[in-house]
């Protein structure tokens, strides 16, 4: 099988197991929940009541509201209850307590009751009787988008993506690497062809390919979501920062196999934001600033969360700035390499 | 006065350290077909790329077809053809695909593929995959990729490199096609037989610096040995030039004063068989003025 063929033939073949995994993996979700409760006081009684579960919720408590509400923001925890200092005394004096509920957006409904139930039932434990506590739904806070559960395949979506981006990438850093070694470019660049036409052509080419095999897999796995601009103004940086490091990789490759070793060596940091976006509450500091964040938080945003330009617009602006740093290198270094020649 | 298709004159260029072309000096007029010959790492492939614009000289300068130092590449460009040694097709493209992919850079909108690869003796194959063609035939289509634009400076590396006898001659003549257009022809190659008896003028490069540069009778006149070599039947007994079973050869050196006595003693000789001259090669003669071979 020729190099094309290769590449033709496993293009193919991923797009195919993206769509069908996608299809395959369930669209509803069942997960159980993590809860954080702020109140070292009520320990205790929290303890009791986990104990005498059958499947025991797993409970982090916190000092303060303000470090229960970042840990719920952060999804570290999927509901975070935050009861008021002194709730007894409060009650004791005749006063109704309120206690705040702040969930993410990921948990079901269903979770939401079940939470002002265990709320009623910590009171009760704790008073020994029906206490007048206040949970309001206006109290029960959000911390996103309020979406819903996502499932699995749906949160697959960035991922889905930049695998194509990334396949499509080694691909053209091949071509760029077999035009180099077989030294047809020499033959271009003693027409009236000049190296920037090379040049531009391969960007062009590069960036069209890989675009059009990422929009046509988020297509099918409809993951355009409400903002259908938003995500293919997305995957066009997302291509064209792949490009940019596809050039790097075919000019420095010796042959078709280095070629392909360095283009995965240097795209597999790359892929951690993706990977990372199936994660809940799992985007570290330094995973933001990979280059390749900015395109996974902007299809994640919109597809899943249905996000606009104004929420993501810090995002791709990173972005950006990573492409005009990544396109210019590769450019910079493709040249040398055909002025070598 | 015609102007020369190019004239390179004191080019210098160095990778490093290391100067691959000092103070070259030539000139190649239209219709003119310049032999380049050197052995590897002399200059030649530098001197060629300086000349096709793909380096540009630390030093000195190069008109070619009228511009200087590699001003207006494209329109330059637009009017020269290379062939390289290494057959850099495009090996998934058929020959008419390659053809036409270079005619279209080139701007020519319909190109007759189907005569030029006539020409070359591809008529036949032009439809299959280059990766599919021999040696020899990738070569041919080289030589037809180089002449896609009808240029006037022609460019051919080593053009005959893996050609059978007949293909060689078919290429010989088409490049004196070339010439007779009126192209200037720069001819870089190892085959000193080939530069004989194609090129108007050889170069000989060594070290970087062309060491002669002349016609190849020239050459041959100037360094070379000015002798006959006689064949004759040889007599019982005898042993006189050399005796190889029935023949005596004698080699009679032109530039004395008895010279031509003797040759017409010898054409007089009933014995007579043959009478060679004794002129030397072109390797030869790079040996002599380098005091190193080509390879």
């Amino acid at each position: 099988m020729t190099r094309d063929g290769m590449f033709i033939a496993l293009t193919v073949l991923a797009i195919t197991t993206f769509v069908v995994l996608y299809y395959l993996l369930p669209s509803q979700v069942q997960p159980g929940f993590t809860l954080g409760v702020r109140g070292q006081e009520l320990r205790s009684v929290f303890e009791q009541l986990v104990a005498e579960q059958e499947e025991p919720v797993p409970i982090v408590f916190y000092e303060d509201e303000e470090g229960l509400f970042a840990a719920v923001e952060r999804r570290e925890i999927d509901v975070g209850i935050s009861f008021p200092h002194a709730m007894l005394e409060a009650i004791g004096a005749g006063e109704q307590a309120t206690v705040t509920v702040f969930v993410t957006p990921a948990l079901p409904v269903e979770y939401r009751d079940a939470v002002h139930t265990i709320v009623r039932e910590i009171a009760f434990a704790l008073a020994g009787y029906e206490l007048p506590v206040t949970e309001p739904d206006e109290q029960t806070v959000v911390v996103g988008p309020d979406v819903g559960p996502v499932p699995l395949r749906d949160r697959m979506r960035p991922l889905y993506a930049f695998m194509v981006l990334l396949m499509e990438a080694i691909a053209l850093g091949a071509l760029i690497s077999a035009e180099i070694q077989q030294k047809t470019l020499s033959a271009i660049v003693v027409t009236p062809a000049r190296t920037s036409d090379v040049l531009l052509s391969k960007g062009v080419l590069g960036t069209l390919v890989a675009f059009t095999e990422a929009a046509i897999v988020l297509f099918i796995i409809r993951g355009f979501g409400p903002s259908p601009g938003l995500v293919l103004v997305a995957l066009v940086l997302g291509a064209m920062l792949v490009t940019g490091l596809a050039m790097i990789a075919g000019s420095a490759g010796k042959d078709l196999w280095s070629t392909m070793v360095i283009g995965i060596v240097m795209l597999i940091p790359l892929a951690i934001p993706a990977f990372s976006s199936l994660f809940p509450g799992t985007t570290a500091g330094w995973v933001r600033v990979i280059p390749s964040y900015g395109l996974v938080a902007a299809i994640s945003a919109a597809s899943i969360y249905g996000a606009g330009w104004a929420d993501v617009a810090a995002d791709l602006a990173v972005l950006a700035g990573w492409v005009a740093a990544f396109g210019l290198t590769g450019m910079a270094v493709l040249r040398r390499r055909i002025r070598a020649l | 006065m015609s102007m020369n298709a190019i004239e390179v004159d004191g080019v210098r260029y160095s990778y490093g350290r290391t100067l691959a072309v000092d103070g070259v000096t030539f000139s190649v007029s239209p219709g003119e077909i310049v032999g380049f010959l050197g052995p590897n790492g002399a200059g030649k492939s530098t001197t060629v790329k300086i000349l096709t614009g793909m380096l540009a000289p630390d030093e000195g300068s190069v008109r070619m077809l009228g511009y200087e130092n590699g001003s207006n590449r494209a329109e330059l460009h637009r009017r020269i053809g290379v062939c390289f040694e290494e057959k850099n097709l495009y090996a998934e493209m058929t020959g008419r695909e390659n053809l036409q992919f270079f005619s279209r850079l080139f701007g020519i909108r319909r190109y007759d593929t189907t005569a030029a690869l006539r020409r070359v003796g591809l008529a036949e194959r032009g439809d299959d995959r280059v990766k599919r063609y021999s040696k020899g035939m990738r070569q041919r289509l080289m030589v037809a990729r180089a002449l896609v634009n009808t240029p006037d400076v022609i460019f051919l590396d080593e053009p005959t490199d893996g050609l059978d006898p007949v293909s060689a001659r078919t290429i010989r003549a088409l490049i004196k096609e070339e010439a007779a257009r009126g192209a200037a022809v720069f001819l870089t190659t190892h085959d000193m037989n080939e530069a004989d008896h194609l090129s108007d003028r050889v170069a000989f490069i060594n070290e970087g610096r062309i060491v002669a540069m002349d016609a190849p009778e020239n050459l041959k006149l100037e360094h070379g040995k000015r002798s006959v070599r006689v064949r004759l039947r040889a007599d019982a007994g005898s042993t006189a030039g050399g005796s190889s079973g029935v023949v005596d050869e004698q080699v009679y050196d032109l530039g004395t004063r008895e010279a031509g006595e003797l040759l017409k003693r010898v054409a007089d000789d009933p014995r007579l068989l043959t009478i060679h001259t004794e002129e030397a090669s072109l390797e030869d003669i790079f040996v002599k003025l380098t005091g190193r071979g080509l390879v």
